[in-house]
């Protein structure tokens, strides 16, 4: 199926989020090979062009590999994926700090909510 | 050679009316996707048919590999009309055949391949053959062509969905980076995310021509979005 | 490409040729009975028959059979011309014209290619038509003459030869010869001017911004009377040349009589040929497709 986008904000923006979670979620695990930009732009049903400017993207923030034999593989470096696991759960984190603080909850009504629901 | 396509101060006018394409001047690069974007009679598909040597422009200059629209462009472009051209009572094997003949870059195998992935009976008469089936008939002929430049003028106006989702999904697998799509339409927001970039028309002028990204990003907002914007009425 | 083009081209076009020149077969069998049927009846018993009802009835079977045969003809080599027509505008000018006019191709091979292919259509049906009548004439006298009068018809002749030869030692062989090659011309080159001066015309009609195909078939009725008019002017010189001609060497001579073939070819020419520029042109400075 094609991938929802968002319409406000840019395409590749979109796609690194995308991929990233499904790294860190393991759905590629460390090591793991990933489809080329083309066969996962088609997937996507998103620009190769884009798709490309999302995986050089991911290349830059380490989380993702090219291999000369290979092609690109998720790194083997699990403190990366998790370092970047860490850096989405906080910005999730925020957000929803934020909604509750705009809700008027006070600090240890969150931490009592969070108890409950977790 | 960097660009592809390059327009310099075309116009096309006809005796005493507004002219159809005022005074463009644009480059295209190669490897691109392109959407070719603006309200009907903004002059896209007059744009689209001096690319092909179909008009002739009554001023200035376009070059399609460096060389004026002729045999040697025409061998480099597949082109894509907003019409049926092809005869009635030829079978699709025919038409084939003809491809094969005039198209050094047509590749028959690849064609028979995406009409078996459609169900099209290749010895079917075109007759035979409902409108939008005719339609992937001709898109077949033209994506199975390895061109520089494929030109296709309003492919997704007036098909159903998942011949919608088929088209873009056979222009993205049979995207080559030394080769341009140059797509032209009207339902922006269903090929949006598709495109690298925008080009936008208005009274046969050139308004806008950058990427998606970009406008997303500038704007905050989605091409479709932004189209609204500049075009509304 | 150009091999490729005339390949398409004579496939596309070769069922209905192939049909009109079948009719025309058809109706020349039709005829050639028509002819043959009633007078071997008439023959047989004709003092019975002069004067009876059936007489009249086989004579106005004829006469129709004559009739539906020259409109038959007529028809067919219209008809020819008609589909030739069609067959080029809509090729180059309608919704098909976005495959042929996109093809890698020049102007002058997609001229070239369907004017040679409909001339030798034409030339076909010439000959067709050509052929049908001297079959026509042969049932005809066969049907009307006894057998002793083949052997008079021959004896004539040889007489005609004869008369030839002896005109062939005189001064008149050069026209003889002359009449032949004008004719031979005329019937080879005639029908791809003819064809050239049509597709022309219906080019000349893609100058126009909204009724293209009116003004192609008016500028193709106007070329034919400037194509009459020309003659009438190249044969009124060649005529008046002979004359002239003849007054200063004092010789009687029948080059005048030439005169029609050579003016009609000349014209043809130079019709066809300027056609073709005028074509040439438009297609690749002037082209706008709807």
């Amino acid at each position: 199926m094609a991938w929802t986008m968002d319409s406000d904000r840019p395409i590749y923006a979109q796609l690194v989020e995308r991929i990233q979670m499904q790294i860190v979620s393991g759905y590629y695990p460390c090591g793991a090979r990933l489809p080329s930009v083309r066969e996962l732009a088609a997937v996507a049903a998103v620009n190769p062009n884009t798709m490309q400017k999302a995986f050089a993207e991911l290349e830059r923030s380490g989380l993702i590999v090219t291999q000369r034999t290979n092609g690109r593989i998720v790194t083997e470096d699990k403190e990366r994926v998790d370092a970047i696991r860490h850096d989405m759960a906080k910005l999730h984190l925020e957000t929803f700090v934020g909604k509750m603080r705009e809700l008027g909850y006070t600090k240890e009504q969150i931490y009592e909510l969070l108890e409950q629901s977790v | 050679m960097s660009n592809l396509v390059e327009f310099t101060g075309v116009t096309k006018s006809y005796d005493g009316q507004r002219a159809a394409v005022d005074n463009v001047t644009l480059s295209l690069p190669k490897g691109r996707i392109i959407g070719l974007l603006g309200p009907n009679g903004s002059g896209k598909t007059t744009l689209i048919k001096m690319m092909n040597g179909l008009l002739t422009p009554t001023s200035g200059i376009l070059r399609i590999n460096g060389q004026p629209v002729g045999p040697a462009t025409k061998a480099r472009v597949a082109y894509l009309p907003d019409r049926t051209y092809l005869a009635g009572n030829k079978k699709v094997s025919q038409i084939l055949d003809y491809f094969v003949d005039f198209y050094a870059d047509f590749s028959r195998e690849k064609a028979e391949g995406m009409l078996k992935s459609l169900n099209i009976e290749p010895e079917a008469r075109l007759n035979s053959l409902s409108k939008g089936t005719k339609e992937k008939v001709q898109l077949i002929l033209v994506m199975s062509r390895n061109a520089d430049l494929y030109i296709l003028d309003e492919p997704i106006a007036g098909v159903d969905p998942a011949a919608r989702d088929y088209i873009l999904r056979t222009i993205i697998n049979n995207y080559n980076p030394e080769a341009t799509v140059l797509i032209s339409t009207h339902l922006i927001s269903d090929i949006e995310q598709v495109l690298d970039e925008v080009i936008f028309m208005r009274y046969g002028k050139l308004v806008l021509y950058t990427s998606v990204d970009n406008i997303r990003e500038e704007k905050g907002k989605s091409v479709d979005a932004y189209f609204r914007e500049v075009f509304a009425c | 490409m150009l091999g490729k083009l005339i390949k398409y081209e004579w496939k596309s076009t070769y069922k209905m040729c192939g049909i009109i020149i079948m009719v025309i077969a058809g109706m020349t069998l039709v005829g050639a009975l028509g002819f043959v049927l009633p007078f071997n009846l008439i023959m047989e018993d004709s003092e019975a028959l002069e004067e009876s009802m059936m007489g009249a009835f086989w004579a106005m079977m004829m006469m129709m059979s004559m009739m539906l045969y020259i409109v038959a003809l007529v028809g067919a080599s219209y008809a020819m011309m008609i589909y030739l027509g069609v067959h080029f505008y809509k090729t180059m000018y309608t919704d098909e014209g976005y495959l042929t006019q996109t093809l890698p191709v020049t102007p002058r091979q997609l001229l070239f290619s369907k004017t040679l292919v409909a001339g030798i259509w034409n030339l076909l049906v010439g000959l067709s038509i050509g052929i049908s009548i001297m079959i026509l004439i042969f049932a005809f006298i066969s049907s009307i003459a006894p057998p002793e009068a083949w052997r008079e018809l021959d004896e004539v002749w040889r007489e005609i030869q004869r008369e030839m030869a002896r005109d062939m030692d005189a001064q008149l062989s050069f026209s003889i010869a002359h009449a032949v090659l004008s004719l031979l011309l005329m019937f080879i080159v005639t029908p791809f001017c003819t064809m050239m001066t049509m597709f022309g015309a219906l080019t000349i009609g893609q100058l126009s911004r909204k009724y293209k195909a009116l003004i192609g078939i008016l500028s193709y009725f106007g070329m034919m009377i400037v194509q009459s008019i020309l003659m009438q002017v190249l044969q009124f010189v060649f005529t008046f040349g002979n004359v002239l001609f003849q007054n200063s060497i004092g010789t009687e001579n029948y080059t005048n009589v030439f005169g029609t073939y050579d003016s009609s070819i000349v014209v043809a020419l130079i019709m066809g040929v300027s056609m073709y520029f005028v074509a040439h042109h438009i297609l690749t400075k002037k082209l706008n497709m709807d």
